[in-house]
C-alpha cells in the first residue's frame, strides 16, 4: 500500500517575472512500512517536497495523496488533521525548550490520549527504547545533540504515526551518533509499521534504506543502483 | 485540550523557565498596577475627605450659597434667609452653621497649620458623630473647642496633649488669639485643611475675622416627616429662587464629588495618572509577550507542523498574559495596601484598600493583558509551519 503518491507534482515560488518553479512534475511513491531516502543536492527541491508531503503547504499543481488524502485543494483544517497522523523529525530537533524530555514526548501524545497516566507510560516506554530513561526530567539544553535527536525520534513515534518525515536528522551529529540515530529510527519505525521518508545528504545512510529516490532540478528518479553501490 | 493545559501548563512552564525575565516583567507590570492604585487612591481619598463633613451632618435639607463651589471654601449668606424657612409647613427646625479655615501655630513649633473651623449653637444637634454630641456641653464655654484626631501631623501632637492633660491651648498663627482643645472627635483631614476643630458659633466668630455675625455658611433644615423632604425642598426652592440652593445630603455630596471630579483639574490629573499606569502596564506586558512569542516562534511553528491548532498556540499566549497580570496584580495590591496605610498616617486623608479599587485595577490590568496579548498574537502569523524544514 502506498502512503505517498505524487503524480505530476509541481511547485513554484514567487509570481510574474520572479516566479521560480522548484518541482517540475514529480512522480513517485512511498510504500507503507518502508524506509525511503530522498537524496539530492542543495536547492534541488527536497525540503519543498517534504513540506508538501507533510501537509505544511497547499499543493499548487498535480496530485499528491498522503495517507489516502488528496492534498490538492485541501483546506487548513484537513491538513492539520492529517499532520496529526505524521511524525516529524527535524534537522535541529525543534524540541520545546521549556519542557523536560518526558514532557516533550507527552506533549504530542495529548492530541491522541486524554489520560495523562497513559501518556506518561507511553512516553517513558519510548524514551527507554531510545536509551534515555535516565534523562526523563532533563531539559533539552542539558542534552547532547545525539540525545536531543533521540528525544525527537521518541516524540515523532509517540502517537504511532503511519508516516514519519525526517529532514536531515544526522546533519548536526557526528558520524557515530548519526548512524545510531538512523538505525534507531529504522528499527523503531519498522517495529511499529511506520513508513519513513528521510531527506539526507549523508550517503552513508543509503544502506539503511529500502528505497532511494534521487531528486535533481525538481525531478526524481528511482536510484536503487546508488543503494547497491553503497553496500 | 483543557486537561492538557492543566496537566502540562505550557504557558506557566515557559515563564518559569526564564525566571529573571519573568520577575522583571512582574516588577514592571506590578509597578504599573501600583501607579494605578496610587492615582485611584488619591482620587478616592480626595473625594472621601471632601464629603466627610457633609456625610456627618444631621440634616434632611441643607441651605448653601450658590457661590460656594466646594466644601473647602464656603461663601456666606444672611442667617435671616435661613429663618424665612421656619414658617413653612413641614419644617421642624433650623440650625445655622459657620465654616471657615483657621491658621494656627503647629503645637511645639512655629509653622502654620490649617484647620477647618466649624461653629454652631452648642445646644443644637448638628452632626451624627457621637463623640461630638456627647461633648457639646463643653463648647458652651467661650474659647473651647473639640479637635479632630484624624488630622495629619502638621498640626503637632495635639491629640496626644489633649489625651494626656485633658486640654491643650492652641494659638492662631498671627498670635492674636488662643483657644483650648478640650475634647476629641474623628472626622478626617482634607486637601485644604490639616484637621478640623468644632466650636460654638460664638467662639468661631471670635476666632475668625473672616466670619461675621449673621452671615452663615450652611443652614441645616430638619423636616417633621422624612417622606415630605421632596415637597419641602420644592417649596423652599420656590421661596429662595436662585438666591440660595436647597440640597438633600445625597445631592450635596454628589455636587461636591462632581466638582472635584469634573470642574476641578483633580479628576483629570488623577484620571491621566491612572491612564499612564495602564499604558505603562500595557507596554510592559506587550513587550514581554512579543519577546516571548518571538523567542518561541520556531517552537510554535513546530507545534503547528505537528498538528496542534492555532487555538492551542493562542491559548498559550493568552494564558501567559493572564499569568503575568495575576502574578503582578497580587503583590501590587499587597504593597498598595501598605502604601495607603502609610499615606493615611502621613496626610490624614483616609485612603484605604476597598473591593471597588481591587475590581477596577484588576479589570484594567486584565484589559491591558488582553489587548497586549491580542497585539502580540499577530506575531504568531509568522509561525509558518512550512518554515520548520
Amino acid at each position: 500500500m502506498n502512503v505517498i503518491e505524487a503524480k505530476d507534482l509541481k511547485h513554484a515560488y514567487g509570481t510574474g517575472e520572479l516566479r521560480s518553479e522548484i518541482l517540475h512534475g514529480l512522480d513517485f511513491t512511498v510504500k507503507s512500512g518502508e524506509v525511503t531516502l530522498l537524496v539530492g543536492p542543495s536547492g534541488s527541491g527536497k525540503s519543498t517536497l517534504l513540506t508538501l508531503v507533510g501537509a505544511l503547504r497547499s499543493v499548487q499543481e498535480g496530485s499528491l495523496k498522503v495517507l489516502g488524502k488528496e492534498l490538492k485543494s485541501s483546506n487548513e483544517d484537513i491538513r492539520t488533521k492529517l499532520r496529526r497522523r505524521i511524525g516529524f523529525i527535524f534537522q535541529s530537533h525543534n524540541l520545546v525548550s521549556s519542557l523536560t524530555v518526558i514532557q516533550n514526548v507527552m506533549l504530542l501524545l495529548q492530541l491522541k490520549y486524554s489520560d495523562p497516566e497513559k501518556r506518561r507510560v507511553i512516553a517513558e516506554g519510548l524514551l527507554e527504547a531510545v536509551g534515555l530513561s535516565h534523562r526523563l526530567h532533563n531539559y533539552p539544553d542539558e542534552l547532547s545533540g545525539g540525545q536531543r535527536q533521540r528525544v525527537a525520534i521518541a516524540r515523532a513515534l509517540a502517537p504511532e504515526p503511519e508516516l514519519i518525515l525526517a529532514d536531515e536528522p544526522t546533519a548536526s551529529l557526528d558520524s557515530k551518533s548519526g548512524q545510531d540515530v538512523v538505525e534507531l529510527l529504522g528499527t523503531l519505525s519498522r517495529e511499529r509499521g511506520s513508513a519513513v521518508l528521510l531527506v539526507t545528504h549523508d550517503l552513508r545512510l543509503l544502506k539503511d534504506a529500502d528505497t532511494i529516490w534521487r531528486i535533481e532540478d525538481g525531478q526524481v528518479a528511482l536510484s536503487n543502483a546508488e543503494r547497491e553501490g553503497a553496500h | 485540550m483543557g486537561s492538557f493545559l492543566k496537566d502540562l501548563p505550557l504557558a506557566w512552564l515557559q515563564l518559569k523557565r526564564q525566571p529573571i525575565r519573568y520577575l522583571v516583567a512582574v516588577a514592571g507590570i506590578g509597578f504599573a498596577a501600583l501607579l494605578m492604585y496610587m492615582q485611584i487612591g488619591f482620587q478616592s481619598g480626595l473625594l472621601a475627605s471632601a464629603t466627610t463633613f457633609y456625610e456627618a451632618l444631621d440634616a434632611d435639607l441643607v441651605l448653601i450659597s450658590p457661590k460656594t463651589v466646594n466644601s473647602g471654601n464656603f461663601s456666606q449668606f444672611p442667617q435671616s434667609q435661613l429663618y424665612r424657612a421656619l414658617g413653612y409647613e413641614g419644617v421642624k427646625d433650623l440650625v445655622p452653621i459657620y465654616v471657615t479655615s483657621l491658621s494656627i501655630q503647629k503645637l511645639g513649633g512655629i509653622k502654620p497649620a490649617t484647620l477647618r473651623l466649624i461653629g454652631f449653637d452648642p445646644d443644637a444637634r448638628v452632626v451624627n458623630l457621637e463623640p461630638v454630641n456627647s461633648q457639646q456641653d463643653k463648647l458652651r464655654v467661650p474659647g473651647f473647642g473639640l479637635y479632630d484626631t484624624l488630622g495629619n501631623n502638621r498640626t503637632g501632637p495635639i491629640t496626644q496633649a489633649v489625651e494626656e492633660s485633658g486640654s491643650q491651648y492652641l494659638t492662631l498663627s498671627n498670635l492674636t488669639k488662643t483657644f483650648r482643645a478640650v475634647g476629641l472627635f474623628q472626622m478626617g483631614a482634607t486637601f485644604a485643611a490639616d484637621s478640623n476643630v468644632i466650636t460654638s458659633d460664638t467662639t468661631a466668630l471670635q476666632l475668625s475675622p473672616q466670619l461675621s455675625y449673621g452671615d452663615i455658611s450652611l443652614g441645616l433644615v430638619r423636616v417633621q416627616n422624612r417622606k415630605d423632604i421632596p415637597v419641602v425642598q420644592s417649596s423652599l426652592q420656590k421661596l429662595y429662587g436662585g438666591e440660595i440652593q436647597i440640597r438633600t445630603k445625597p445631592e450635596l455630596i454628589k455636587q461636591e464629588r462632581e466638582y472635584w471630579n469634573k470642574a476641578s483639574s483633580f479628576g483629570i490629573i488623577f484620571g491621566f495618572g491612572t491612564f499612564m499606569g495602564l499604558l505603562v502596564g500595557g507596554v510592559v506586558i506587550y513587550q514581554v509577550l512579543y519577546t516571548d512569542v518571538t523567542d518561541h516562534l520556531k517552537e510554535y511553528a513546530t507545534l503547528k507542523a505537528m498538528g496542534f491548532s492555532n487555538t492551542f498556540i493562542l491559548a498559550i499566549v493568552i494564558q501567559e498574559a493572564i499569568l503575568l497580570g495575576v502574578s503582578s496584580f497580587i503583590p501590587a495590591t499587597i504593597v498598595s495596601t501598605g502604601m495607603y496605610a502609610f499615606l493615611t498616617a502621613a496626610s490624614g486623608i483616609r485612603i484605604f484598600m476597598s473591593p471597588d479599587k481591587i475590581l477596577l485595577v484588576s479589570t484594567l490590568i486584565i484589559g491591558a493583558c488582553s489587548v497586549s496579548a491580542a497585539i502580540a498574537i499577530n506575531k504568531l502569523r509568522d509561525a509558518d509551519p512550512a518554515s520548520v524544514f
